[in-house]
C-alpha cells in the first residue's frame, strides 16, 4: 500500500518536469538543461516502476494469502456442517462457492482495492498538482467531479445486483452440469441426451442473457468516466485560452495541465475496474460467506466431555426428529441398548430406522422443541409457549394447554446418551471416533487402498492396515491386484465391485475399532459367496461391541439380542425373535407374509439374503 | 487421497492433445465469428473509436498552435466544442462495441459450453470410468469461465489496439518525421522485453491452472464423501491433505505474480522512456524554434496513445494466457473422439420383437484380463433369463456390453438378428430399459423422475406405473405426494423409495428389453412384499436379463444362466439345475440350504 501510494506521488509530480521545461528552459534557449531536466522526469518514471512492482506483488501476497486463509476456513467449514446442510445444498452451489466464487473474490484481493486505492489517490494528487499550477483552473475542472462521483455511484447501483444474480444463475448451472455428469449412465440408458442437453441448454442460455446484460451496463458505464474527462478536457481548451489572453497563463502551465488531466483518466478508469470487480467479489462473498455463517448450526458443546473409551451403553430417550422443523420423522422414541448387544432394526420405507440410527453419531440432532400431541396429531410448541391448533392459539401453563378442557400434558424434548451422557455433550471428535459406521453403498475416496483401509488411523502399520483386511476378508482379494495395497481406486470407487467396496469399507471399521458399530442394510447387494465373507467380515467387526444393524436378512435378525420393529418414526414392538413370534404382532406378521413368498416357505427369507448374485461395478 | 503423495495431480488426458497457441487463438476466434454481423458492427465501431482518438490530439495542437496566439475566443469556442464532441462520440462507440462485443463473446461462450457438453455427452462409458466428475465439471465451469474473460472481455478491442498502435506509427510520421523516429526508438526494447517476460508468464499460468483443478477435485470428493469423513472423525486428515492442495495453488498463484507484476510497471517505464527522449530532442528543437509547443504536446499525447494500447494489451495478456490454458484442456477434450461412436450408415433400431443373441464374443476392459471368453448366449423375445455366479463372474458385463456402453473386442452381440453396432446408440438405448442397484435421481419431483423415460406420460399414465409397481401408496403417503421434491440425486429420499421411483420410471419407459442389475437388492423386506408384485409387471411382455435378484425371481425365470470367470457354466429352469446335481445344486446346498435347515418353521 505504502509502496503504490509512493509510486503514485512520482507519477504525479511528472508533470510538473514539461512545465518547468517549456516555461523556463526554453524561453531562455538553455541547451544544455533540457537533458537534465528530461532526466529528472526519467527518474520520476523509474521510480514509479520500481515502487509500482514492489506494490503489486505485495497486493499478490496478500490477497493469494487470503484466498488461501479463506478457503481453508470454507473447507473445515463445509466439514463441520450436519448433514442436513448437505441436504439442503447441492454439491455444484457449494462447489461454486468454494472455487470460482473464492477466485472471483481474489481477483478483487489482488487487483481491486489496490486500483480502487490508486485511483483514490492519484485523483487527489493529481488535483493537489493542478491546484498548485493554477488554482483557478483547477477550480474549473472541479466541475467534472460530481459527475465522476454520480456515475460510480449509478454503476455500482445499477451493476450489482446484476452480477449477483449472474453468480446464483452460474451455480445454477453447475449444479445441472454436476448432475449430468454424476447421471450420465442413466441419461444414457434413457436416450434422454436430448432432453438433457435441452436442459442444460435452458440454465446456459439464462445465464448467457444474464451476463449479457450485466455487461451491456458494464460497458455504458466503463467509459463514461473516460468521456467525462475527455468533455473537460475540450473545457480546459476554452478556459485555457481565455486565460491565456487574459491571465498570462503560461504555454508550459496549460502543457502540464493538459497532461495532468490526461492523467486523470487514469484514476477513473482503475476506478471504474476496481468498481466492477468489487461488484463481482461483493457477489461472490455474499455467497461464500453464506456457508461460513451456517457454520453454528452443530458446534462443539462449550465444555466437551472428554472420553477416551466408551462403554457402548445407547439410550433414546424419548427422542424427536424431524429435519428442520419440518414433519416428524421420529416421534417419542424411547429405546435402551447395552455394551455388546446386536440391535437389529426393522422397518419399511421411510419408516426413520437410518434417522434413528443418525442421531448417535450427532449427524442429525434430536428435535430441542416442546410439543404436544392431540388427536394423534403433534404440534410444535414456540418460544413464546404457545402453539396452533386448528387455527386456535393456545398457551402452556402448568406444563400443559387447555384444549376444549381436556387437559394435554407438553411432551419435554428427548435426548440420546450414551453411557448415560448426553451425545450433545461429548466432544465431536471423541464421540464420532467411537462409533463405525459401515453404509450399503460406502464411499471410497479416490486414492489407494491402503489410504482409503487406513482412513481413520493413516498412521497405521502395514501389519494393522493387513490385519483389517484379513479380518474384513478383503485381503487375498487385494493381493492378487498387481499393485496390491496401493492399488488407486478410481471416483467412487468404480473399479470394485459392491462387496469389494463393502470389504473395504467394513476394513476400514475395523481399523477404527469402535465401541459403537452402525451398520445400514451393509451386506444385500453381493453374491453367495462375498455374502459370506461378509458375514464373517462382519462376525470379526461385531465381537465386543454394540451393534445396530439395518437389514432385512432374517438370519442376522433372528440372532439379534433386540429386534426394533419400526413404524413411521415410532417403536411398535421390540424383542428377540422368540418373544416377538409368540407375541403373535407386527414381526410375526412379517415372519408369516414372508414365508408364503416364493414357493419354498421360509427359505425365502434366507434367499433374500443368500441368492443375490450381484457382482456390482465392473467384476474385477 | 491420492493427491497427498503428489499436490499436483498430472492429468494424462490434458497430454493427449498438443495445440499451438496459434492454433488455439484461430479456434477461439472461430467461436466468435460465428457472429459474422455482430463482429462486422463491432469491427466498425471499434474502427470509429480509433479515428476518433487519432483526431483529438490535432484538434489540441489546433487549438495550442493557431488559437491561442490569436486570441479568437470564438474560434477557441468551437476548436474546444468539437474536442468535447469527439467524447461524446468515443464514449458512445466504446459503450456499442462493449456491448456488441461481450454480446458476441457471450454467445460463443454459451455456445462452446453447449457443445462440450454435448460431446461429453457422446463420451463412453470407459472416459467416466477414467476420469474424475470434478475435473470434468471444472472443465464446464472454471475453464470456459476463463475462456469467456478472453472472448467477451474484450478480445476484438484489444485486438483492435493493435491498430491504433500501427496507426498511431503512421500518423506520427506526417507530422514531423525526426520526432517520430525518436519516439518509436523505445520499440525494440518493449519487443524483447514482452518476449522474456511472456515466457515466464505462460509456464507460471499454466501451474496454477493445474492446481485450481486440484483443488476443485479434492473439494468434490470432500463434499461427496462428507458422510464417510464425519464418521470416522477424520476432519483433520482430509483438512490437511486440503491444506496441501490449497497451498500449493496458493504458491503457484504467488509465483504466477511476479513475472505478472512486473510486466505491467515495466511496460509502462519503457512508454516512459519514450517520453524522455520526445522531451529531449522536442525540447532543443523547440529551443531551435523548429518545433511548436502543440506539435510537442502532440507527440506526448500520441505517446500516450501508443502506450496504453500496450497496456490494456499487457493487461490482457494475463486473461489470454490462462484463456489458452483453460482452451487447451477444453478442446483436448473435444478433440478426445468416443470410444464408441455410431456407424456412420447407423440405423434406428426400430420396433422390435427383443430376440437377443451373443455370439462368440470376447471382452476385456483391461489389456489381458479378459472377461468374457468365446462367450455365447441366445435370448428369444419375451423370455425372462436369470444370470447367477460370484463377483467377478461377468453378469454386469454382459448388461454394459447389451448396452453398448463398451465395445467388444471380437464376435458379435445382436437384437433381433441387427447387430448393435450397426444401430444408432440412442434408438438401442430406448429400446433397453435398465434399472440400476443405486438408482440415480434427478433434482425434481417425484413425478419429474418417473416422467423421465417417456416425457409427455401423463398424470394418469403416472399413477397407474406406480400402481402396477404397487408404490402407489408409499409416494402418496410423503408430504408432497408425488410431488415432493427428491433433492440432488435423489438423496432426499430413503434408498428404497428411490428404488421404487426407479422401478416406475422403467415401466413407464416401457422397453421392450428390461435388464436389472441387482435392483432389489436395497429394497427393505416391506418395501420388497410389495415390490414382487411390481417387479413381476415389469417383466411380463418383455425380454428380461435379471442380474442378482432374490430367489422367487431366479424360481420363476425361464431360463438360469449360472455365470462363472465369463462362462456359462450350467443352464436351465431350477429344478433342471437341481436334478443336474451341478454348480447350481452345489451353489444351493452349499450357500442356501446349510441356513434353510437352521430356519424355524413358519408361523
Amino acid at each position: 500500500m505504502a509502496a503504490a501510494g509512493t509510486g503514485v506521488v512520482f507519477n504525479t509530480l511528472s508533470p510538473l518536469v514539461l512545465v518547468v521545461i517549456i516555461d523556463s528552459v526554453i524561453p531562455t534557449a538553455q541547451y544544455d538543461l533540457v537533458l537534465p531536466y528530461a532526466l529528472v522526469f526519467l527518474t520520476l518514471g523509474a521510480l514509479y516502476a520500481v515502487f509500482d512492482v514492489v506494490g503489486r506483488y505485495a497486493a499478490a501476497l496478500v490477497g493469494q494469502h487470503v484466498v488461501f486463509d479463506l478457503r481453508s476456513e470454507l473447507y473445515e467449514s463445509l466439514l463441520e456442517k450436519d448433514l442436513a446442510f448437505y441436504d439442503e445444498n447441492e454439491t455444484g452451489q457449494l462447489l461454486a462457492r468454494v472455487t470460482t466464487d473464492v477466485t472471483t473474490m481474489r481477483e478483487f484481493l489482488v487487483w481491486g482495492y489496490r486500483v480502487i486505492f490508486i485511483g483514490v489517490t492519484s485523483l487527489f494528487g493529481t488535483y493537489y498538482v493542478m491546484w498548485l499550477l493554477s488554482p483557478l483552473l483547477t477550480t474549473y475542472m472541479l466541475s467534472a467531479v460530481p459527475f465522476l462521483i454520480l456515475f460510480v455511484y449509478l454503476y455500482a447501483k445499477r451493476v450489482r445486483p446484476l452480477f449477483f444474480s449472474s453468480r446464483t444463475q452460474f451455480g445454477a448451472l453447475s449444479s445441472v452440469l454436476q448432475e449430468n455428469i454424476v447421471g450420465m449412465r442413466v441419461i444414457r440408458s434413457y436416450a434422454s441426451e436430448d432432453r438433457e442437453l435441452e436442459r442444460v441448454n435452458r440454465e446456459n442460455k439464462r445465464f448467457l442473457d444474464i451476463v449479457v446484460r450485466a455487461f451491456r451496463l458494464d460497458a455504458l458505464y466503463s467509459p463514461l468516466m473516460t468521456a467525462v474527462l475527455g468533455v473537460s478536457t475540450g473545457i480546459l481548451i476554452y478556459a485555457g485560452g481565455m486565460f491565456y489572453t487574459l491571465h498570462n497563463l503560461t504555454y508550459g502551465e496549460f502543457a502540464g495541465f493538459v497532461s495532468l488531466v490526461g492523467m486523470l483518466a487514469l484514476p477513473a478508469r482503475f476506478f471504474s475496474w476496481g468498481l466492477g470487480m468489487y461488484q463481482r467479489a461483493s457477489a461472490a462473498a455474499e455467497r461464500t460467506f453464506y456457508i461460513l455463517d451456517q457454520r453454528d448450526i452443530m458446534l462443539e458443546p462449550e465444555n466437551p466431555v472428554h472420553v477416551e473409551r466408551l462403554k457402548g451403553t445407547v439410550e433414546f430417550d424419548r427422542a424427536d426428529f424431524s429435519y428442520h422443523g419440518g414433519r416428524w420423522v421420529l416421534r417419542d422414541v424411547s429405546l435402551k441398548v447395552y455394551p455388546g448387544q446386536v440391535v437389529a432394526l426393522l422397518g419399511g420405507t421411510g419408516s426413520g430406522k437410518t434417522s434413528l440410527v443418525n442421531l448417535i453419531p450427532r449427524f442429525y440432532d434430536v428435535d430441542s422443541s416442546l410439543s404436544v400431541t392431540y388427536k394423534g396429531q403433534t404440534f410444535r410448541i414456540d418460544e413464546r409457549g404457545r402453539t396452533r391448533i386448528d387455527g386456535k392459539d393456545y398457551a402452556v401453563s402448568d406444563g400443559a394447554i387447555v384444549v376444549d378442557g381436556e387437559k394435554i400434558l407438553v411432551k419435554q424434548p428427548g435426548a440420546v446418551r450414551i453411557d448415560g451422557v448426553d451425545v450433545r455433550q461429548y466432544s465431536l471428535t471423541d464421540l464420532r471416533r467411537q462409533i463405525g459406521m459401515v453404509h450399503q453403498d460406502p464411499f471410497l475416496f479416490s486414492a489407494s487402498l491402503r489410504e482409503n483401509i487406513a482412513f481413520a488411523r493413516p498412521d497405521a502399520t502395514q501389519d494393522e492396515v493387513e490385519r483389517a483386511a484379513k479380518a474384513a476378508m478383503i485381503h487375498d482379494f487385494i493381493v492378487t491386484l498387481e499393485q496390491g495395497y496401493d492399488t488407486v481406486i478410481g471416483e467412487r470407487g468404480v473399479t470394485l465391485s459392491g462387496g469389494q467396496k463393502q470389504r473395504v469399507a467394513i476394513a476400514r471399521a475395523i481399523l477404527a475399532d469402535p465401541r459403537i458399530l452402525i451398520l445400514d442394510d451393509s451386506t444385500s447387494s453381493v453374491d453367495a459367496k462375498t455374502e459370506e465373507l461378509i458375514k464373517q467380515a462382519l462376525e470379526n467387526l461385531k465381537a465386543g461391541r454394540t451393534t445396530f444393524i439395518i437389514t432385512h436378512r432374517l438370519s442376522t435378525i433372528r440372532n439379534a439380542d433386540l429386534i426394533v420393529i419400526m413404524e413411521r418414526g415410532r417403536i411398535v414392538e421390540t424383542g428377540t425373535h422368540d418373544q416377538l413370534l409368540a407375541r403373535g404382532g407386527v414381526y410375526a406378521g412379517i415372519h408369516t407374509t414372508l414365508s408364503q413368498m416364493g414357493s419354498i416357505s421360509l427359505e425365502w427369507g434366507e434367499m433374500a439374503a443368500t441368492a443375490e448374485t450381484g457382482g456390482g461395478g465392473r467384476g474385477g | 487421497m491420492a493427491e497427498a503423495a503428489s499436490p499436483i495431480i498430472e492429468d494424462e488426458e490434458e497430454r493427449t492433445h498438443e495445440y499451438t497457441d496459434s492454433s488455439l487463438l484461430k479456434r477461439l476466434v472461430g467461436y466468435l465469428l460465428a457472429y459474422r454481423k455482430l463482429f462486422a458492427i463491432d469491427v466498425i465501431l471499434v474502427a470509429s473509436d480509433i479515428a476518433l482518438a487519432i483526431a483529438a490530439p490535432f484538434v489540441l495542437r489546433q487549438a495550442i498552435d493557431v488559437d491561442f496566439p490569436s486570441g479568437d475566443l470564438q474560434a477557441l469556442g468551437v476548436t474546444s466544442l468539437i474536442y468535447a464532441a469527439l467524447q461524446i462520440l468515443t464514449w458512445l462507440s466504446a459503450y456499442g462495441s462493449g456491448y456488441v462485443m461481450s454480446m458476441m463473446g457471450q454467445s460463443a461462450v454459451y455456445k462452446m459450453r453447449q457443445e462440450l457438453y454435448q460431446h461429453l455427452q457422446r463420451m463412453s462409458q470407459d472416459f467416466y470410468d477414467r476420469t474424475a466428475s470434478g475435473r470434468i465439471l471444472s472443465r464446464l465451469t472454471n475453464d470456459i469461465d476463463k475462456i469467456s474473460e478472453f472472448l467477451a472481455g474484450g478480445l476484438v478491442d484489444t485486438f483492435a489496439q493493435l491498430f491504433v498502435v500501427v496507426a498511431v506509427g503512421i500518423v506520427i510520421f506526417t507530422v514531423d518525421v525526426q520526432l517520430a523516429f525518436v519516439s518509436l526508438a523505445v520499440v525494440p526494447i518493449l519487443a524483447v522485453t514482452t518476449v522474456l517476460i511472456r515466457i515466464r508468464m505462460r509456464a507460471a499460468y499454466r501451474r496454477t491452472r493445474k492446481t485450481i483443478s486440484s483443488v476443485t477435485a479434492n473439494l468434490a470428493e470432500s463434499i461427496s464423501g462428507a458422510k464417510v469423513t464425519k464418521s470416522f472423525a477424520r476432519e483433520d486428515v482430509s483438512g490437511e491433505r486440503f491444506a496441501e492442495l490449497n497451498k500449493a495453488d496458493y504458491q503457484s498463484n504467488v509465483d504466477a505474480s511476479r513475472p505478472s507484476s512486473l510486466f505491467f510497471p515495466v511496460v509502462r517505464f519503457i512508454g516512459g522512456l519514450g517520453v524522455f527522449l520526445i522531451i529531449w530532442f522536442g525540447g532543443v528543437r523547440l529551443i531551435g524554434e523548429t518545433l511548436t509547443i502543440g506539435t510537442l504536446i502532440l507527440f506526448i499525447q500520441f505517446n500516450d496513445q501508443f502506450f496504453r494500447p500496450m497496456l490494456i494489451i499487457t493487461n490482457f495478456y494475463n486473461t489470454v494466457q490462462s484463456a489458452f490454458a483453460a482452451s487447451e484442456r477444453v478442446f483436448s477434450i473435444m478433440d478426445t473422439e468416443p470410444t464408441i461412436t455410431d456407424a456412420t450408415d447407423a440405423v434406428d433400431i426400430g420396433n422390435i420383437k427383443g430376440h437377443i443373441s451373443f455370439d462368440d464374443v470376447t471382452f476385456q476392459y483391461v489389456e489381458n484380463r479378459p472377461v468374457l471368453v468365446n462367450f455365447s448366449l441366445d435370448i428369444r423375445p419375451g423370455e425372462t433369463v436369470a444370470i447367477v455366479g460370484d463377483t467377478g463372474a461377468g453378469k454386469t458385463t454382459i448388461v454394459n456390453l447389451l448396452n453398448r456402453f463398451y465395445d467388444i473386442n471380437s464376435g458379435s452381440i445382436k437384437i433381433d438378428d441387427v447387430d448393435i453396432r450397426r444401430v444408432s446408440q440412442k434408438s438401442l438405448h430406448s429400446a433397453i430399459g435398465l434399472v440400476l442397484q443405486d438408482p440415480f435421481l434427478f433434482q425434481g419431483t417425484i413425478k419429474d423422475n418417473i416422467r423421465y423415460g417417456r416425457s409427455n406420460a401423463t398424470e394418469e399414465e403416472i399413477i397407474r406405473a406406480t400402481e402396477a409397481i404397487g408404490a402407489r401408496t408409499v409416494f402418496e403417503n410423503l408430504e408432497h405426494g408425488f410431488d415432493t421434491q427428491v433433492g440432488e440425486r435423489g438423496l432426499r429420499l430413503s434408498e428404497g423409495e428411490r428404488q421404487l421411483v426407479s422401478f416406475s420410471r422403467a415401466l413407464l419407459a416401457n422397453p421392450k428389453i428390461l435388464v436389472l442389475d441387482e435392483a432389489t437388492s436395497s429394497i427393505d423386506i416391506f418395501t420388497e412384499h410389495i415390490i414382487q408384485r411390481g417387479m413381476k409387471a415389469l417383466i411380463r411382455g418383455r425380454t428380461s436379463i435379471v442380474v442378482a435378484h432374490r430367489l422367487s425371481t431366479i424360481l420363476s425365470a425361464d431360463r438360469i444362466l449360472v455365470l462363472d470367470k465369463g462362462r456359462i457354466v450350467e443352464s436351465g429352469t431350477h429344478p433342471e439345475l437341481m436334478a443336474k446335481g451341478g454348480v447350481y445344486y452345489s451353489l444351493y446346498e452349499l450357500q442356501m440350504r446349510p441356513r434353510v435347515a437352521h430356519s424355524p418353521t413358519a408361523g
